[in-house]
């Protein structure tokens, strides 16, 4: 049984964005890594990589979740009105990167623990 | 007879029924649904197409740079193009699969815990390798029969693939402190040699971390922006030194060749965003199903990664790399290409993301002395490798740009003298030409 309760807020698949520098690899990792959590969570997510460059390129409406692994998170901010965005310190470490994300989506009340 | 020369004829001569065909495979091996299996075919030929709209883009603005290139250094015209690629794909396309299927293998069954990664590049690593050993052995060996071609790229990116990331991988382990991932980029040679030599001339204690950069700076981490700036350089150079005339004659254009400079450079980036897009489109179908038959094959095996996976442990040295290794080449090219050694060109991308990688190692080893040496060192590599494949490939070299132009300092000093000596010794051996 999960630990955590998803509360669905949007009544659609969760909306993400991966973003890296030139985005044709890292973000695409990032993808992998993070559609992993989402899929242990419960979560339907609609996870798009792009490029820290035009964040926004590809993506059917306003991501929910901004996620980078470059350096370039404050920058991004500027240019993606998602209510969540963080950054990925470290694709080695899967624990880190599900716990930054549960931390994240408790902390906009869109999971709740069970 | 017949119905194998039509599909030969038809659909395997196309490479974006190949690259699909490969994501259809893929998805069908990790049991995903009719929908997501035929969504993903769509979006790789759909991808492909868009990528080739931007080669044709990308080729079109570059080439009047290379010509004004060829007029100011008195060297032989030039233009990069992108045969093997563009025709080939019924030979490439399957040692995408095949040479990652055998570097799992290899992993699994032959290579100790300790030097177990898996190749994780990025997913761009499975088109360029899988072009850079077919086209290499095709077209430099001489071998003709395709089925021996794929026999031998696989074998040969296979080995590539679990041979790099255990060479670099000491480095790495120093680097993050654990060693719960590897390195897997075509730097790597570049890092290796930066971690060496500024372990002996850098300055840890002083690291570039500590620097404070301008926010102006900020601007050389988009990629796009550092393109059309050193582009956009470029060509006013090129036209000053051949004439405001001849440019504009080379450019094909009746506006101020100055302000054509300009915009070339802008359609330049523009086409290589163009092309990133169409490559993300495909390569995030394709990718997945790899990371999946990688867990299947090396179960808990370490991901060797790419590149931009380090950026974290040097952010300003990211940009000390970037400005030092782009700096080093262009002295490099004025030079070579001034004394008729070569007629090269600042390749944007690659010094991009390499000299970025070179500086994280180099910052690691020597602070923020041995960043700016990595670049140094990465920019240099890639100057005279590019010289090298150039004397080895000849025209190989400007017909292939993926393997040319756009190669990476482990492609250039390591593979391709390494499978031009191959080729002499399998030419020896009664194999191809």
């Amino acid at each position: 049984m999960s630990e955590y309760i998803w509360k669905d807020p949007f009544k659609r698949p969760l909306r993400v964005v991966t973003c890296c520098p030139v985005g044709i690899c890292t973000c695409i990792l990032t993808k992998i890594a993070v559609e992993k959590v989402f899929d242990q969570l419960g979560i339907t997510s609609e996870i798009t990589p792009t490029t820290e460059g035009n964040p926004m390129g590809g993506v059917n409406g306003t991501p929910d979740i901004l996620i980078t692994e470059g350096m370039q998170l404050e920058a991004l901010k500027e240019k993606v009105p998602a209510p969540i965005a963080l950054r990925i310190h470290d694709l080695g470490k899967p624990d880190e990167i599900k716990a930054e994300i549960i931390k994240h989506l408790l902390g906009v009340g869109w999971l709740e623990e069970a | 007879m017949v119905v194998v020369n039509w599909l030969i004829k038809n659909i395997f001569t196309q490479s974006a029924i190949i690259m699909g065909l490969i994501a259809l495979l893929g998805l069908t091996a990790a049991k995903k649904d009719f929908n997501t299996i035929l969504q993903g075919f769509l979006k790789v030929v759909i991808g492909w197409a868009v990528y080739q709209i931007g080669i044709s883009a990308f080729t079109s603005n570059m080439n009047p740079l290379m010509n004004m290139m060829s007029k100011a250094f008195n060297a032989p015209s030039r233009e990069i193009g992108f045969y093997w690629e563009n025709n080939f794909a019924y030979i490439y396309g399957p040692v995408i699969i095949l040479g990652f299927l055998l570097h799992l293998l290899i992993e699994r069954f032959i290579v100790p815990e300790k030097w177990r990664y898996v190749f994780l590049g990025g997913g761009h690593f499975l088109l360029r390798e899988a072009i850079l050993t077919t086209c290499l052995v095709s077209m430099l060996w001489g071998v003709e029969q395709a089925w021996l071609v794929i026999l031998i790229s696989t074998i040969l990116s296979a080995i590539q693939f679990t041979v790099q990331p255990a060479v670099i991988s000491p480095f790495i382990r120093k680097l993050r402190g654990d060693d719960l991932m590897g390195f897997a980029h075509q730097s790597s040679i570049a890092c290796l040699v930066t971690s060496v030599v500024v372990s002996k001339v850098g300055n840890p204690e002083k690291s570039s971390e500590d620097v404070k950069f301008p926010k102006a700076f900020g601007f050389m981490r988009d990629f796009n922006c550092t393109t059309t700036v050193i582009m956009a350089l470029l060509m006013i150079a090129m036209t000053i030194i051949i004439g405001p005339a001849k440019s504009a004659e080379i450019q094909g254009t009746s506006l101020n060749p100055f302000i054509a400079c300009v915009m070339t450079a802008v359609n330049l980036s523009a086409a290589m965003a163009v092309l990133f897009y169409g490559m993300r489109m495909f390569i995030a179908e394709i990718l997945p199903a790899f990371v999946g038959f990688a867990d299947r094959i090396v179960p808990g095996a370490r991901p060797a990664m790419d590149v931009p996976t380090i950026f974290g442990f040097g952010q300003n040295a990211v940009l000390f790399g970037i400005v030092s290794s782009t700096i080093t080449h262009i002295i490099w090219m004025l030079i070579i290409n001034a004394l008729g050694i070569g007629l090269i060109m600042a390749p944007n991308a690659s010094l991009f993301m390499s000299g970025a990688g070179c500086a994280v190692f180099g910052n690691k080893f020597g602070g923020r002395r041995g960043a700016i040496i990595g670049g140094i060192i990465c920019g240099t590599m890639m100057a005279w490798g590019h010289v090298l494949a150039q004397y080895l490939g000849g025209d190989i070299y400007w017909a292939n740009a993926r393997i040319g132009y756009g190669a990476e300092a482990e492609d250039l000093v390591v593979l391709w003298p390494l499978y031009w000596l191959l080729g002499k010794l399998a030419n020896l051996l009664g194999l191809g030409a």
